[in-house]
């Protein structure tokens, strides 16, 4: 090819190659290698017609690479600032809804104090933006995986707002309770490892959910908690079972969202 | 996928560029340099597209749903691993054809004004 492109040819290719660092680097790497293709086309297609005027030529395809790349990067730009500004919407949104729900027990319960406001309050915020965070992260389009999302971080938040505050295995000072964080963090870790890919998300629900059984069973089998009061053995079984039956359902939903989703590769842009 | 929330008429008007690739790849697939060439050729050498405009069209073309990559390769003769067939898609036929019929409503509407044609000869008119 070389041979064809001929000496012109190949100083031109370097100089366009060197020029095309004007473009956003995402833009080059999915069409750089075709755009050099082109232009080495056009320069066999100048040679083969024996045209002179190589000032000519370059004027034509650096107004072309200059109009271009300003489009280009112009469009990068915005992307970017489009982006920044949804996730500074998005934490602002949640910061507000926050502000608005813990509104709601500084009028009806003055009994709040302090601490109560700023766990409550780190605890929505949180349930919150984690929300937002995996939705933006998958881009997710299927009502399935939106509601899978919802209820799995809504049974988190529950579990982390009943053991704080009142505590599901004895009271709330009972250190048994911290065990609910570890079926918190099996949730977490199989998330992260999954990366949120619906498949390995309904897995790990299930996991979550064995895991808040096993807590359960570990705590009447040992009696932790004893002597029942409350919630009572009754209760303790209702409210594990409440949280399992909430990261199953999870997972189902996980998994309907997986069968929804079209298969690897098809409907990808560009 | 992108045409199921957009109509064609939602994409016009179509820019120049744009309008160039749809007719280049409406009779067949072609790859960068053929879109170059068949567009030169049919506007008589008036319209030359330099790579930079039609990567960029392209791309948001991909992303509207009006072309699609094809795997296959026509012209093995001038085959080369960085080339890429592109080819029009059902919903990028509609678009140009409402484009089309864009222009032609605006050509109407000219002559009805009695702008008069005829400055430039047509490609390969005497």
């Amino acid at each position: 090819m070389s041979g064809a492109r001929g000496e012109d040819g190949s100083i031109s290719e370097r100089v366009y190659r060197l020029l095309m660092r004007a473009y956003p680097k995402e833009f080059r790497e999915m069409y750089g290698a075709q755009m050099e293709q082109a232009f080495l086309d056009l320069c066999r297609e100048k040679a083969r017609r024996g045209e002179v005027g190589l000032a000519r030529f370059w004027v034509r395809v650096g107004l072309d690479l200059v109009s271009s790349a300003i489009v280009e990067r112009r469009r990068a730009e915005g992307k970017e600032t489009a982006m920044r500004d949804r996730k500074y919407r998005s934490v602002v949104g949640v910061a507000l809804a926050t502000a608005f729900i813990l509104l709601l027990p500084l009028l009806t319960a003055p009994a709040w104090t302090l601490a109560d406001f700023v766990f409550a309050g780190a605890l929505i915020f949180g349930a919150g933006l984690t929300f937002t965070y995996v939705l933006a992260a998958k881009k997710a389009g299927n009502i399935a995986y939106r509601a899978a999302v919802g209820v799995a971080i809504a049974a988190a938040f529950i579990l982390v707002w009943l053991t704080g505050a009142v505590g599901i295995i004895g009271s709330e000072d009972n250190n048994a309770n911290s065990m609910y964080f570890g079926v918190l963090a099996v949730g977490i870790i199989g998330a992260i490892v999954a990366r949120f890919r619906p498949n390995g998300m309904a897995r790990a629900l299930f996991a979550t959910a064995l895991a808040q059984a096993l807590v359960a069973v570990i705590a009447l089998m040992i009696g932790l908690g004893s002597p029942w009061s409350p919630p009572g053995v009754l209760g303790t079984l209702i409210l594990n079972g409440f949280f399992v039956a909430l990261f199953v359902g999870s997972a189902w939903l996980f998994r309907s969202a997986a069968r929804e989703q079209p298969p690897a590769g098809a409907g990808q842009e560009g | 996928m992108v045409e199921e929330s957009r109509g064609p008429r939602d994409l016009l008007p179509l820019t120049p560029a744009v309008l160039h690739i749809l007719l280049a790849l409406a009779d067949e697939e072609r790859h960068g340099y053929g879109i170059m060439r068949e567009v030169e050729e049919r506007t008589g050498g008036e319209t030359r597209m330099g790579p930079g405009t039609l990567y960029g069209s392209i791309k948001r073309m991909l992303a509207d749903g009006l072309i699609e990559e094809s795997d296959e390769r026509p012209d093995p003769a001038m085959d080369d691993q960085r080339r890429r067939y592109y080819r029009i898609t059902d919903f990028g036929r509609r678009v140009a054809g409402a484009e089309a019929e864009r222009l032609q409503s605006l050509v109407s509407a000219a002559r009805a004004k009695k702008i008069s044609f005829g400055v430039r000869p047509l490609p390969g008119g005497s």
